[in-house]
């Protein structure tokens, strides 16, 4: 279990509307997180799954993955790929899932 | 007025304004002053200029309304607003604007040579002019002088082939900056053509919104379908109390012909209290569209406006491309993506079964149903690893990649799907896929679920279905008109109205691009930018991502090897299209034999990347041919590929 640092607590308080947000390197490991989530378990996802999708984006000619959200009736999980690893959040079922993403995305 | 009565007397052919325009012909004259022909000194392309009368030129109120009429017009920017080039006053401080030039004629004229429109005709004028209202309401600019005079049509009127501009905005009013520096409108002073006026402008309101244009459009298209005013009166008195007060005959009582449908959308557009009539100009054209009986409906669709298109005739055109039947489901399915493919920047719809095959899809850039299904099978794949973190199904999903938005609803367990450029709006795009999902899902649980939607496509497989085919594109096929209206919307918005002048100048000189000219097409416009090689890069490489994957993937001439060395990195598609062995899916098997064929072209040379100083300069073809040997020339990422025919 790693400790809360700087850049998540400042996401969580910037942000609204999430409920954990966690930094992890290339292969998941995560570094930092605030908020309650299952850090480990979603940055490991987050990998698997981020790799998974850049397949679709192959078959597109749409170049690398930048970021991505899934949304549930549960829940929102949205993932923002890095130079270094990739920065994981997550938060109760969007309808407008946008938004943060791209401000994930700014962060 | 003659030219020989122009009040300036200075104001001839041959006359040269402010350094920049040198006068041709009088063309006509506006309210407040007269428009000429000029020729653009530097430029040399033909230009309309128009002066203010000298009687209203050192009245303030004039001055401001005609710098209104400059700066609204210049903000708006949509192939249904006349274009403004310049504005400013020559060294005897006359006011002029330079606008394009327009070739065509105004409604009114068309009104009076041919009578009344068929009611597809006044759809397509309905179209076009909703979607210049549209622009300029989102900027809070209302005209406030919608008649058919200032509604321009250009191009072929007696073949319906022809683009709608809106002119005139003269009298517009619009919030802040440019409220503050017109001084022209008293309140209780009426403003605007009082045939067309809204029952509020014939009181002379102080405030006006965007559904006085909307009513006035709709004195219009009563006008152009019946021939006949709704409010009629024989002086402006009694005409402004017919405004405020009276019903208007319904228009099948006038023609019998008319769809009965019609008299309801008057009678929405026509009623006197704002809140009683359409919201926008968007939901007005896509009502009039549905009460003439066009099920589909992309009636503002600013590509389809650009195209010379009106929003019916884009539907028609585009439901060739639908998996589309007279079955009604999937014609409501056919509706609903069409809504989606209107977003500026969509590449792509698509809707899938539960098994992800394709049920209905529409792609402007010839995209294979295939690639919905291919991406779709990916997401699957990668959203299955959230069972370790939400057992439940998504229900949304969004992909931002580098080069391309792709996003996903899913409805009865059936899979909507949109891919668009990367500078797409994702919020716009999200919330537009989520309209269409709620109309599907309405319309699933309406006809017993999602099965209505394959029942629907069982019958309306297209004749070559059984190939795969439903849309094949090759590097010889022309780009849509759609992408090219796209292009001229990012040019314009780093070069100015210029932009989308050169490429009409251009497609009519030229005709419109093939997919293997099309980068040599972008690079011609992007020297508009000057010297700035910088942004001539980022303005082609802009253009490119219009038609990404495909000219990628055929543009590659090279053999495998010496593509290893050319490719960049980014560019997967070419690599795993043209090695077909590579791919199973692609755009259809007939893009992959093309691809096949363009890898076994003989020979290749490398050659300078095109420098291309003045659109008037340059030939089709830079490479000179050598006598007795035909040469053929691609265009890939900014280097030249000779290669022998």
């Amino acid at each position: 279990m790693t400790e809360p640092k700087k850049t998540t607590q400042a996401i969580m308080k910037e942000v609204r509307g999430l409920s954990g947000v966690a930094l992890a390197d290339a292969h998941g490991v995560v570094s930092e997180q605030a908020g309650s989530c299952d850090a480990d378990t979603l940055c490991a996802v987050g990998v698997v799954a981020g790799a998974q999708l850049q397949a679709a984006g192959d078959a597109l000619a749409a170049g690398r993955l930048k970021r991505w959200y899934v949304v549930t009736d549960r829940s929102t999980v949205w993932v923002d790929h890095r130079e270094d690893g990739l920065l994981v959040a997550t938060g109760p079922a969007a309808k407008n899932p946008e938004p943060i993403s791209s401000a994930l995305g700014r962060r | 007025m003659t030219p020989a009565s122009d009040p300036h007397p200075s104001v001839i052919p041959g006359a040269t304004i402010a350094s920049r325009f040198r006068l041709e012909r009088h063309l006509g004259r506006g309210s407040m002053g007269s428009v000429w022909l000029a020729q653009h000194l530097s430029l040399n392309v033909p230009v309309a200029v128009k002066f203010i009368d000298a009687a209203f030129r050192d009245k303030d109120e004039h001055r401001s309304r005609f710098a209104v009429e400059a700066r609204t017009a210049a903000k708006i920017n949509s192939p249904n607003v006349v274009n403004i080039l310049d504005f400013g006053s020559d060294d005897e401080g006359r006011l002029y604007i330079a606008m394009e030039y327009l070739e065509g004629e105004d409604l009114e004229h068309l009104l009076r040579r041919r009578g009344p429109l068929s009611p597809a005709t006044a759809a397509r004028v309905i179209s076009h002019a909703c979607h210049g209202l549209s622009k300029a309401h989102a900027l809070g600019v209302v005209h406030r002088d919608i008649k058919p005079e200032n509604l321009f049509l250009c191009g072929e009127q007696a073949g319906d082939d022809f683009v709608l501009k809106i002119l005139d905005f003269g009298v517009a009013k619009a919030g802040q900056d440019v409220r503050q520096q017109f001084h022209g409108t008293r309140v209780g002073q009426l403003i605007g053509s009082p045939a067309y006026m809204s029952p509020e402008q014939a009181r002379g309101a102080k405030a006006l919104d965007h559904r006085s244009d909307l009513f006035s459009l709709a004195v219009v298209a009563y006008h152009s379908l019946t021939g006949c005013l709704p409010f009629p009166g024989d002086g402006l008195g009694e005409l402004l109390l017919a405004i405020i007060n009276s019903t208007p005959t319904r228009v099948t009582e006038l023609d019998r012909t008319l769809p009965k449908s019609l008299d309801a959308w008057f009678a929405k557009a026509l009623a006197k209290d704002p809140n009683d009539r359409h919201a926008s100009a968007r939901e007005m054209s896509d009502a009039f569209a549905t009460a003439i009986g066009k099920s589909v409906t992309v009636s503002s669709s600013q590509d389809a406006s650009a195209s010379g298109l009106n929003g019916v005739a884009a539907s028609e055109a585009r439901s060739s491309s639908f998996s589309a039947s007279n079955n009604t489901p999937l014609r409501d399915v056919a509706g609903a993506l069409a809504q989606v493919a209107e977003v500026q920047g969509v590449l792509g719809v698509a809707l899938l079964d539960a098994s992800g095959q394709c049920i209905a899809h529409y792609s402007a850039v010839g995209m294979h149903p295939a690639a919905f299904s291919e991406t779709h099978a990916a997401v699957r794949d990668a959203t299955d690893s959230f069972d370790a973190v939400d057992m439940t199904q998504p229900s949304a999903v969004g992909l931002h990649f580098e080069h391309s938005i792709v996003l996903l609803r899913w409805i009865e367990g059936c899979p909507l799907i949109v891919i668009g450029i990367e500078t797409v709006h994702p919020t716009v795009l999200s919330v537009s896929l989520s309209s269409a999902a709620s109309k599907l899902t309405a319309l699933a649980r309406q006809h017993g679920g999602s099965k209505a939607f394959s029942r629907s496509s069982a019958s309306a497989r297209p004749p070559d279905s059984a190939s795969g085919i439903v849309a094949t594109v090759s590097l010889d096929d022309v780009v849509p008109t759609d992408v090219m209206a796209r292009l001229a919307s990012i040019m314009a918005e780093e070069l100015g109205p210029l932009a989308r002048i050169g490429i009409q100048r251009l497609v009519k000189r030229d005709g419109a691009p093939t997919f293997r000219s099309f980068r040599e097409f972008a690079d011609r416009i992007a020297a508009l930018a000057g010297s700035d090689p910088a942004q001539r890069s980022r303005l082609v490489d802009s253009a490119m991502r219009l038609i990404p994957a495909l000219a990628d993937a055929q543009a590659v001439p090279s053999p495998p090897e010496a593509r290893a060395a050319e490719q960049p990195a980014t560019s997967r598609a070419a690599a795993s299209v043209s090695d077909a062995s590579q791919r199973t899916v692609a755009w259809g098997p007939a893009t992959e034999q093309r691809a096949r064929d363009i890898t076994s072209e003989p020979s290749i040379e490398v050659g300078a990347p095109v420098e291309l100083a003045e659109i008037d300069s340059v030939e089709p073809d830079p490479e000179p041919q050598k006598p007795g040997k035909k040469k053929r020339t691609y265009v890939y990422r900014g280097k030249v590929y000779t290669v022998d025919d």
